[in-house]
C-alpha cells in the first residue's frame, strides 16, 4: 500500500523522461520513404503511451488510501532494520560506482588486474575479512575464467 | 534398405562420440552467461572441416541442442539466463530454486526440453517439406500480427497491468535506439558509435536479470537475510508431472510452429508458450511464484525450436533462426546446398541429420539428468563469493558477444534499471519481451504499410494475420475477464 504513494513520484519521473524523449524524438525525421510511417512513428506512439499511462499511475497513486495502522505497522517493522538498510544503501551505491569503474578499466587496464581488483574490493564491501576468501579464492576464480575463455573457448579477453 | 543404412551410419561409435561431445560442450557453453549456442556453433565450425558431413553437421546440431538446453541451468540456479531463449525460464525456475527445489526445477526443465526436442524431431522427419511451404506464406503483415500477439503477453505476465504496460512501452522505445531498420537513420544514439546498431540484446538481458539480482543479493547479504538454498530431489512428483503435461505438449507445438517460421527464434517461442500455459491454467496466479508448468512450458518450447528451425533450412534453404543461419554455413562448407534438391541429391545427409537430432536430444536428456547433482553444487558456494563470481561472468559474458566495451556499459545500465524496476514493481519480463518483439513489430508494421500504401487494412486481410490478431485480443481480454470474475466472486463472499 505504501508503494502506491511512491507511484506518484515515479509517475512524475516518468513524465519528465517522456518530455526528454519527446524532445529527442523531434530530432528524428517523421516521414519515411514510401510511407507516412517514418522512423519517428513508433517512438512517438510509445512516448505518448508512456505519458498517458504515467498520468494514470499518478491518479491511481493519489486515489490510493493508506490507513494509519498500515503506516505504523510498516514503521515498526522497519525500525530495527533501519541502520542495516542504511549501510546496505551506501554499499549498494558504492557497488554501482565499482561496476562503472570496472567497465571503464576492463579494456584499458586489462581483464586480469581489473577483475582481481574489483573482486577483492567487492568482497571487502560485502564485509568478507578472511584472507583466503578475499585474496586467494578471487585470484583462482579469475584465473580459471581467463583460462576457460581464452584457451578453451577462444574468446579474446583484454 | 538404403534409409536404414543412412540411419545406422549415425550409430557408428565415432559419430556417436562426436555428437555426445558436441551436446555436452553445448550444455556448458549455454550455461555460461553471454556464450550462446550461436557462438558455440560458429566457434566450432572450423573443427568440422576435416569430418564427414554427417559427423560434422551432427556435432554442430549437438552443440545447438545442448546450448539451448544449457541456458536453463544458470537461469534456474542463478537467475542469469545463459542464453536469451531461457529468459522466460527465470520466472518460475529461480523461485523454485529459492524454495529449495532447484533439483526438481532442473529435472522438469530437462524432461520438458527432451519432450519438446523429440516432438519437433518427429515433425521434422515427417513433415519437413510440407510445413516449410506454409511458413513461406508469412509476409510483413503476418510477422507484425505475430509480434503483436507476442506483445500482448505483457498483459497476462504483469501483476500490475499499468506498470507492466509502462515497462512494455519503455522496452519498445529502448528497442528503437540505433539505426532505423528501414531507412538506416540514427535514433537516440547521442553520437555514441557503439549504439549505432542499438543496445546489444544479450548484455541488456544479463544486466536486466543477473546484475540486478546481484544488487538485490547484496542488500540481503548486508542485512543478514540470506537463506541457503537447498537442492532437493530431481524428479518432479506425479501431481507436478500431471499439471505440466499439457503445458509441455502445448509448448512443444508452439515451439515447433515458431521454429518453422523463419526469423522468429526460441526466445519468442518460450514467451508465447509461457503465456499460453498461464492463460489456460486453472491457477494462473501461481505462475511466476515457482510453478512447475511454467518451467515445462518454456523449456519444451525453446528446445522444440531447435529441430523445427532445421525444417525451413533443409527444405527451402532458409534458416529458421540465427543459429541455423550459422549452421547453413556449416552445410555449405561441406559442399552441400540446403534446399529441396538436398533431399534428392544427398538423402544420406538429410537422414543422418534427422537421426542426429534424435540422438543429440537423447544425449541431452542423459547428460542433463546425470548432471543435475553436479550443476546444483553451485548453490553450495558461499553467497558472497558466488555474488562476486556472477559479477565476473556478467562482465566477461557481455564482453564476449561483440568484444565491445559499450556492451559493458549497456549491461551495467540495464542492471541498475532492472534493480529499480524490481524494487518498484515494474515487470522486467515485460521490458524483455518488448525488447525482443518491438523491433520485429516496427519493421514489419512499416514494411506492411509501405507495401499497402499506408492502408491499415493490410493487417486484417489474410487468415494468418486474423488468426494471430484474434489470439492477441483473446490474450488481452481473458486476464481482464478473469480478474472481473474473481472480483465478483469476492464481492459475493
Amino acid at each position: 500500500m505504501l508503494l502506491k504513494r511512491t507511484d506518484c513520484g515515479l509517475a512524475l519521473l516518468l513524465l519528465a523522461f517522456c518530455a526528454f524523449a519527446a524532445w529527442r524524438t523531434t530530432m528524428v525525421p517523421s516521414s519515411g520513404a514510401g510511407s507516412q510511417a517514418g522512423p519517428a512513428f513508433l517512438p512517438w506512439i510509445t512516448v505518448v503511451g508512456i505519458a498517458l499511462l504515467s498520468v494514470a499511475l499518478f491518479i491511481r497513486g493519489l486515489r490510493t488510501e493508506v490507513t494509519v495502522s498500515e503506516v505504523s505497522a510498516a514503521n515498526e517493522e522497519r525500525a530495527p532494520q533501519r541502520s542495516g538498510v542504511r549501510y546496505a544503501t551506501v554499499v549498494l551505491v558504492l557497488f554501482v560506482v565499482l561496476m562503472i569503474a570496472y567497465a571503464i578499466a576492463f579494456e584499458r587496464v586489462g581483464y586480469l588486474p581489473s577483475t582481481i581488483a574489483t573482486f577483492v574490493i567487492g568482497m571487502l564491501l560485502l564485509r568478507e575479512r578472511r584472507v583466503l576468501q578475499v585474496l586467494v579464492v578471487p585470484a583462482v576464480v579469475v584465473a580459471c575464467v581467463y583460462y576457460g575463455f581464452t584457451y578453451l573457448l577462444d574468446v579474446y579477453l583484454p | 534398405m538404403e534409409i536404414s543404412s543412412y540411419v545406422l551410419a549415425v550409430f557408428d561409435p565415432s559419430v556417436l562420440w562426436i555428437i555426445a561431445l558436441g551436446t555436452l560442450g553445448g550444455m556448458i557453453i549455454g550455461a555460461l552467461p553471454g556464450l550462446t549456442a550461436t557462438m558455440g556453433v560458429a566457434l566450432l565450425i572450423p573443427l568440422t572441416f576435416g569430418m564427414a558431413p554427417v559427423m560434422g553437421l551432427n556435432m554442430l546440431i549437438g552443440i545447438y541442442i545442448g546450448g539451448i538446453y544449457g541456458g536453463c541451468i544458470s537461469a534456474i540456479l542463478l537467475r542469469t539466463p545463459g542464453t536469451p531463449s531461457s529468459a522466460a525460464t527465470v520466472l518460475d525456475g529461480y523461485p523454485l530454486a529459492q524454495r529449495g527445489e532447484a533439483g526438481k526445477a532442473l529435472g522438469m526443465a530437462t524432461i520438458a526440453s527432451f519432450v519438446g526436442g523429440i516432438f519437433a524431431a518427429i515433425v521434422l522427419a515427417a513433415l519437413a517439406p510440407q510445413l516449410a511451404t506454409l511458413a513461406l506464406k508469412f509476409g510483413p503483415a503476418e510477422y507484425f500480427a505475430l509480434a503483436v500477439f507476442g506483445l500482448t503477453i505483457i498483459a497476462s505476465l504483469s501483476g500490475d497491468i499499468l506498470k507492466g504496460a509502462i515497462a512494455g512501452l519503455a522496452g519498445v522505445l529502448i528497442g528503437c535506439v540505433g539505426a532505423d531498420p528501414i531507412s538506416g537513420i540514427s535514433r537516440y544514439t547521442f553520437g555514441v558509435s557503439g549504439f549505432a546498431s542499438g543496445f546489444a540484446f544479450t548484455p541488456a538481458l544479463i544486466g536486466l536479470f543477473a546484475l540486478s539480482e546481484v544488487f538485490v543479493q547484496i542488500e540481503k547479504i548486508l542485512s543478514d537475510r540470506v537463506e541457503r538454498m537447498k537442492v532437493g530431489g530431481i524428479w518432479p512428483n506425479r501431481q507436478e508431472m500431471k499439471e505440466s503435461g499439457m503445458p509441455m505438449l502445448r509448448g512443444s507445438l508452439i515451439g515447433t510452429f515458431i521454429g518453422i517460421v523463419p526469423g522468429t527464434g526460441s526466445g519468442t517461442a518460450a514467451w508465447i508458450s509461457y503465456n499460453e500455459a498461464r492463460r489456460t491454467s486453472k491457477t494462473p496466479e501461481k505462475f511466476g511464484t515457482g510453478h512447475m508448468p511454467g518451467v515445462a512450458a518454456t523449456e519444451s518450447a525453446n528446445n522444440a525450436v531447435c529441430a523445427a528451425a532445421l525444417i525451413p533450412l533443409l527444405a527451402l534453404g532458409i534458416p529458421g533462426d540465427v543459429v541455423t543461419a550459422v549452421l547453413m554455413g556449416g552445410l555449405m562448407i561441406q559442399g552441400l546446398a540446403p534446399g529441396p534438391m538436398l533431399f534428392q541429391q544427398n538423402p544420406e545427409v538429410v537422414t543422418g541429420i534427422f537421426t542426429g537430432v534424435f540422438v543429440a536430444t537423447i544425449f541431452m536428456l542423459v547428460f542433463g539428468l546425470l548432471g543435475i547433482r553436479f550443476f546444483t553444487q553451485i548453490l553450495r558456494v558461499p553467497r558472497r563469493l558466488l555474488t562476486m563470481a556472477i559479477v565476473v561472468f556478467c562482465f566477461v559474458g557481455s564482453w564476449a558477444i561483440n568484444l565491445n566495451v559499450v556492451d559493458l556499459y549497456t549491461m551495467v545500465g540495464f542492471g541498475v534499471l532492472g534493480y529499480f524496476m524490481q524494487k518498484y514493481g515494474f515487470s522486467q519480463a515485460a521490458l524483455c519481451i518488448a525488447l525482443i518483439l518491438g523491433p520485429m513489430a516496427e519493421s514489419n508494421l512499416r514494411l506492411g504499410l509501405m507495401s499497402a500504401r499506408d492502408d491499415l487494412g493490410v493487417f486484417l486481410s489474410g487468415p494468418i494475420t486474423l488468426f494471430f490478431l484474434g489470439l492477441a485480443v483473446l490474450s488481452l481480454l481473458l486476464p481482464a475477464l478473469r480478474s472481473w470474475k474473481q472480483q465478483r466472486q469476492a464481492a459475493k463472499v
